[in-house]
């Protein structure tokens, strides 16, 4: 079972069918937010948002983007956490206004709940050691015993659909990366901020390398016919993204600004002729 | 300084054209891009101001550049050329075709220094 995100990770690359239709078609709704905002996040999310040990509040990126945006409405937050089926339940209950988390437009989701604009991508990324400057572009390119992820996950599925068996399992990420920066690995395939949020804490002698999927936009969550709120929050992540304040969390936690894409490209519709 | 770095991108990307067309024996046109001049983004606005960059000509650049952009691969539209990079180890990889992947290589480059610039 993966530590941190175990299910959440597997909900996530379900996406294949992301593109799911924005929700909100507001019409000129008098805004209405209440002045103290219930904020969910969920309690075991490390590094968006967990509740250490001995401690009371949740920290992480995702926490440190709801303060943000929380100033920037000028409202104030009553903060709870719980496990993903609790923070879900809540929403639709209607005991929390907001799940401060940003997610995947998964089927599961798009049912009941509304998602905001995004502000970070979610993506597979390869990782290698540091000193390493050799080129994979593909899995095929990676000696497949020497290729690292974490067991029991949508990414080992995947890899294993297309490789077979033979690639390294283990069963936290710590680990993984360990063994990469000890060299005995030669790529380790994860989600791109988990991996940058290791190599940023840790200190670690590996960096992330190639994209292994399309980028994915994410959203935070809100019960489905809150248009206001939703609105509302919008303003609020463009303004932080504008005034800075999101690219100075993403620096703390990741070491660079999150927020911005890493890659671009250039196409043609061969249809049309030059 | 950017003037100088505008002219050679652009220049790099003639001469080489000029000639793939004429050591060739077929009739070769290739793909225009950005053959108007642009103006370099101020060292302080770009995501990076000195970038290491890697290029991969590949056969597989479409399914390559479909998956690391998300641009889809349709009747309508096909990833030629790509960039992918790393603000923190200034490192940037550009990915073009072998045929006509010069024609990119300018433009993709530009992505190393200033980042997503498309509209």
């Amino acid at each position: 079972m993966r530590p941190g995100l175990p299910t959440l990770s597997r909900r996530h690359l379900l996406l294949g069918s992301a593109a799911g239709a924005l929700l909100a078609a507001g019409a000129n709704v008098r805004a209405n937010t209440p002045p103290t905002l219930r904020w969910g996040y969920l309690s075991n999310y490390q590094p968006f948002s967990w509740v250490p040990r001995d401690a009371q509040t949740p920290q992480g990126f995702h926490v440190d983007l709801g303060t943000e945006i929380v100033r920037s409405m000028q409202v104030k937050a009553d903060i709870r956490v719980g496990t993903y089926a609790e923070m879900l339940q809540a929403l639709r209950r209607k005991d929390i206004d907001v799940l401060g988390n940003f997610f995947t437009r998964v089927p599961d989701l798009v049912g009941d709940f509304a998602f905001t604009a995004g502000l970070q991508e979610f993506r597979l990324m390869l990782a290698q050691h540091e000193d390493d400057d050799r080129t994979f572009l593909t899995l095929d390119e990676i000696p497949i015993e020497r290729l690292g992820l974490m067991a029991n996950t949508t990414v080992e599925d995947q890899v294993q659909a297309a490789l077979g068996k033979g690639y390294r399992r283990f069963n936290r990420i710590d680990e993984a990366l360990a063994a990469l920066a000890k060299g005995q690995l030669d790529a380790v395939i994860e989600e791109s901020l988990i991996v940058e949020y290791a190599i940023h804490a840790q200190k670690l002698p590996i960096k992330t390398t190639t994209p292994m999927s399309a980028p994915v936009r994410l959203g935070m969550l809100v019960l489905k016919g809150r248009t206001d709120l939703l609105e509302q929050l919008n303003r609020s992540l463009q303004s932080i993204r504008q005034d800075g304040s999101a690219a100075k969390v993403s620096e703390k936690w990741f070491g660079y600004d999150v927020t911005q894409r890493r890659a671009a490209g250039t196409y043609i519709n061969p249809l049309t002729p030059d | 300084m950017n003037a100088l770095l505008r002219r050679c991108l652009l220049s790099l990307m003639l001469v080489i054209s000029a000639g793939l067309a004429a050591c060739s024996g077929t009739m070769i046109k290739p793909p225009s891009v950005d053959l108007e001049y642009f103006e370099p983004l101020p060292v302080g606005k770009r995501i990076m101001d000195s970038s290491r960059i890697n290029w991969q000509p590949r056969e597989d650049v479409h399914t390559l550049c479909a998956r690391i952009t998300g641009i889809p691969i349709t009747p309508y539209s096909l990833p030629m050329a790509c960039a992918y990079w790393n603000v923190v180890r200034k490192e940037c990889t550009v990915i073009t075709g072998r045929e006509y992947g010069i024609n990119y290589l300018g433009h993709e480059a530009r992505h190393c220094f200033e980042g997503n610039f498309h509209p």
